[in-house]
């Protein structure tokens, strides 16, 4: 559980405990850099870049294979999502596919591959094995996060232009449902109990919580930051822990990370969707560096880390004491950073 | 006739060849916090020969921040990049080097200068 404190934790505090953490830290992270056309590879242990890994252009979106053997990284300028392994690097496959933005991996199984064709109002459906496309679905306009339920039945994709949330079945990917978001929703993560999806809206400056099962909206979660402008919040990347207690939401140019407490999943089924104040609590803003696009949680939850796509570097946060303990240089502007499972 | 046809020949290659740079990608980043432009300018530096507003080209026609712009007809050079916000303020970026790079990012800090 978070040791819970009402102060700001900045960043020279943090630096004076870094040796304390790297101690146990481990395995490896990986950062697409949109702008440097590469992954840099993060040994944690070392707590820096041991390898860049050239790819096509415009790394963004990637998503890992559950063993941790195959990263997959959406290239929206080549057209394609490569397949690289990450123990030699080399590309395994290919995905010939127009202007991936995001991409998400059923599990179990690894297959198949959902992705968010941004310019081409479409989710298009892959085997990753034989990287043959399995189907295609008409969305809106601009399609961005993708995400499929942890028990892989539902499968999630945010519309930035037409500000929805839509929703497809597995295996047919029919359209259950389409749900209307604050404008510009970027991404969407589904609590781990399956019962709600969390989608945030960039422009809107919230996240909206919505019952995968009846697709109401059950809430809809305010940020507000004592001496900024509220324009300065854009939540994109939402982390949840794996017990559904607490959930990082990445709040762009705030430079923030917001901790959100969910609520106890019963409760929040009954939750009126008139209802304007969540269960779930705000519990603290962590200052990471600029811009904090997404973030990934290191597989004991220890720590949480976030692509800083304006100071080209990952934050490290340690999530017990809700500080941030090491910035690691990474390319130019990282977008995405996921962390090996093992 | 021979003559005619070779230059002809000869004029569709340069056209193709010239054709092939200008179909270089260039791209404009837009970093800034929450600054939305609606008109992105280049110049030949030090000069005033603004082209075409690129920010047409984006789907909404205009180049909101956190969203990257391509720039269409360009060739390596150097430009100073001309900027117009939803409000009319117009912010001028001096010397943007293209030679090497194939973009470059309009940030916060690039905004001192607007009127």
């Amino acid at each position: 559980m978070i040791t819970r404190r009402a102060t700001l934790i900045g960043v020279p505090l943090a630096f004076a405990v870094a040796g304390e953490a790297r101690a146990a830290l481990s395995g490896m992270a990986y950062a697409s850099n949109e702008k440097d056309n590469t992954v840099s590879v993060i040994d944690l242990a070392q707590m820096k870049v041991v390898k860049t890994v050239p790819t096509g252009q415009r790394p963004r979106g990637m998503d890992l294979t559950s063993d941790g053997g195959r990263l997959l990284v959406c290239l929206g300028d080549s057209n394609r999502i490569d397949i690289l392994n990450t123990k030699t690097w080399a590309v395994e496959g290919s995905i010939s596919t127009p202007d991936p933005e995001y991409a998400a991996l059923r599990q179990p199984g690894n297959n198949p591959l959902y992705v968010s064709n941004e310019n081409n109002a479409l989710v298009t459906v892959w085997n990753i094995d034989t990287q043959k496309m399995l189907g295609q679905v008409p969305t809106g306009t601009e399609p961005e996060g993708m995400a499929v339920s942890p028990d892989g039945q539902l499968i999630c994709n945010t519309t930035e232009t037409t500000n929805m949330a839509q929703f497809f079945e597995y295996p047919t990917t029919k359209n259950v449902a389409n749900v209307l978001v604050p404008p510009r929703p970027r991404w969407a993560a589904f609590t781990h109990d399956g019962k709600v999806v969390w989608v945030s809206s960039e422009l809107g400056g919230t996240v909206t919580v919505i019952d995968t099962k009846t697709f109401k909206i059950l809430d809809t979660i305010h940020f507000a930051v004592e001496g900024l402008r509220s324009t300065f919040i854009q939540p994109v990347g939402i982390s949840i822990t794996r017990d559904d207690k607490l959930a990082f939401v990445c709040l762009g140019p705030a430079n923030r990370v917001a901790v959100v407490s969910v609520p106890e999943r019963k409760v929040l089924s009954y939750v009126s969707t008139e209802q304007k104040v969540f269960n779930a609590k705000i519990e603290k803003y962590l200052l990471v560096g600029e811009r904090p696009w997404h973030a990934s949680f290191t597989p004991d939850e220890k720590y949480l880390l976030t692509a800083n796509g304006l100071s080209n570097d990952v934050s490290v946060i340690d999530v017990a004491n809700l500080r941030v303990i090491n910035t690691v240089p990474v390319g130019q502007q990282p977008w995405m950073v996921l962390i090996s499972p093992s | 006739m021979k003559l005619t046809a070779l230059a002809s020949l000869v004029a569709l290659l340069v056209a193709a060849s010239l054709s092939a740079k200008a179909g270089t990608n260039y791209f404009a980043y837009n970093s800034t916090a929450v600054t939305t432009f609606t008109g992105v300018y280049l110049a030949p530096t030090g000069t005033t020969r603004w082209g075409t507003n690129q920010a047409l080209n984006d789907d909404d026609k205009e180049l909101d921040f956190g969203e990257r712009l391509t720039l269409t007809g360009l060739n390596p050079g150097v430009y100073d990049v001309k900027l117009v916000d939803q409000k009319g303020r117009t912010c001028i970026m001096h010397r943007i080097d293209l030679t090497k790079e194939t973009s470059f990012e309009i940030r916060d800090t690039s905004l001192t200068n607007c009127k």
